[in-house]
């Protein structure tokens, strides 16, 4: 009998924390539904969640990259620029977000931007795979195809 | 009694897990909170990838011939990339390397040839002589960019060479019609007449060239 006791109180518990998490966590509860929206490639609902959170400065590291991220997807890549950059503004010398934002401003045709962000990165990080790769396809589409060269030979580890 | 209350507790246990691992509950999902991080790009781009676009960079800086290198170190490691292919076999055409053009493309599946590449491929044929071969090809290109007059007038011009001058004169029909005022082309239809033994049409054809 005392076994059944504590079984319905451990289910109790289990329901009343739930409850209470729903309750109090309502911005944590956005979130995650934000998050499985986006795994279901949802951008476009994504975005009025994860923009109202980040007004509300909730988790802002997590929700401004979302938001841009949905930004981006959603192909709305100045709305992307401004979500990743008030993410670099929080988290600076963040080399994942300086990435993203290099990729914006190329994907976008600012390719001369693009490869100045992707040289800074490779300054602070030379082994950047990522980075040596944007800053030759920025050069590439800047017609600057000799430099680009040299940056793809350093890639595949070739001397020129 | 053990045993009704094991019965008991197994359901029990599953419906504890479940609501623990449902949205709303601070344990759950975790696990899962990394799955948006964004990728970087570019660290999991393969050295064949980079590889090729180094190629198509040299192509377009006009270094053929380091390009053809990559692209042959390229498909060495790939072999199973049939655009690798036909880039290759554009550079060797810019090159002058028409045959080696050829045997590349010849080595690609024709359902995996872009329109561009049927083309080339009529084209190398046809500077071959090997007619029979480029007058399918030519069909093919043709039915999918009737407007490319400049293909047309090399597929006249092999017809009739081939002496095909009815179907040849057809082409340069097609020509003319949307070209009414190319001489050029005019006086070549005329010649084709000629050559079919129909003097009154090409004396009025070069009669209006003369215009």
């Amino acid at each position: 009998m005392k076994v059944l006791y504590f079984i319905i109180s451990i289910i109790i518990l289990a329901l009343a924390t739930t409850a209470s998490y729903r309750y109090l966590k309502q911005d944590w509860l956005l979130y995650r539904t934000a998050e499985d929206l986006s795994r279901r490639g949802a951008w476009q609902q994504v975005i009025p969640i994860c923009d109202a959170l980040a007004g509300k400065g909730f988790r802002p590291t997590d929700t401004l990259r979302l938001l841009g991220k949905s930004y981006a997807e959603a192909g709305d890549l100045t709305m992307a620029i401004e979500a990743f950059g008030k993410l670099a503004t929080i988290n600076p010398g963040d080399a994942g977000v300086e990435l993203e934002l290099a990729g914006l401003y190329d994907r976008q045709g600012d390719h001369a931007r693009a490869a100045d962000m992707y040289r800074t990165l490779l300054a602070k990080e030379p082994g950047n795979r990522a980075a040596a790769l944007g800053l030759a396809r920025a050069l590439t589409a800047l017609r600057r195809y000799d430099e680009a060269i040299l940056r793809y030979r350093a890639i595949l580890g070739e001397k020129p | 009694m053990n045993r009704s209350l094991a019965y008991l507790a197994v359901p029990c246990i599953i419906t504890i897990l479940v609501f623990l691992a449902a949205p709303g509950c601070p344990f759950a999902g975790e696990a899962s909170r990394r799955s948006d991080t964004l990728p970087t790009a570019g660290q999991e781009i393969p050295d064949w990838m980079a590889r090729w676009e180094l190629a198509r960079v040299l192509s377009y800086a006009g270094r053929h011939e380091e390009s053809v290198t990559e692209y042959r170190k390229l498909l060495k490691e790939r072999p199973d990339l049939p655009k690798a292919r036909i880039e290759l076999a554009k550079v060797l055409f810019w090159q002058k390397k028409a045959g080696e053009a050829l045997a590349v493309l010849e080595g690609v599946d024709a359902r995996q040839l872009d329109v561009d590449s049927v083309l080339l491929m009529a084209d190398l044929y046809r500077d071959r002589k090997s007619y029979d071969r480029a007058a399918p090809l030519y069909r093919e290109y043709l039915g999918k960019r009737p407007g490319d007059n400049p293909a047309r007038l090399r597929f006249a011009e092999m017809l009739s060479w081939e002496k095909q001058y009815d179907q040849s004169l057809a082409e340069y029909r097609k020509i003319l019609a949307a070209l009414p005022g190319d001489v050029q082309v005019r006086r070549k239809y005329a010649m084709v007449l000629m050559w079919s033994k129909r003097y009154g049409e090409a004396a009025a054809e070069l009669r209006r060239t003369l215009k």
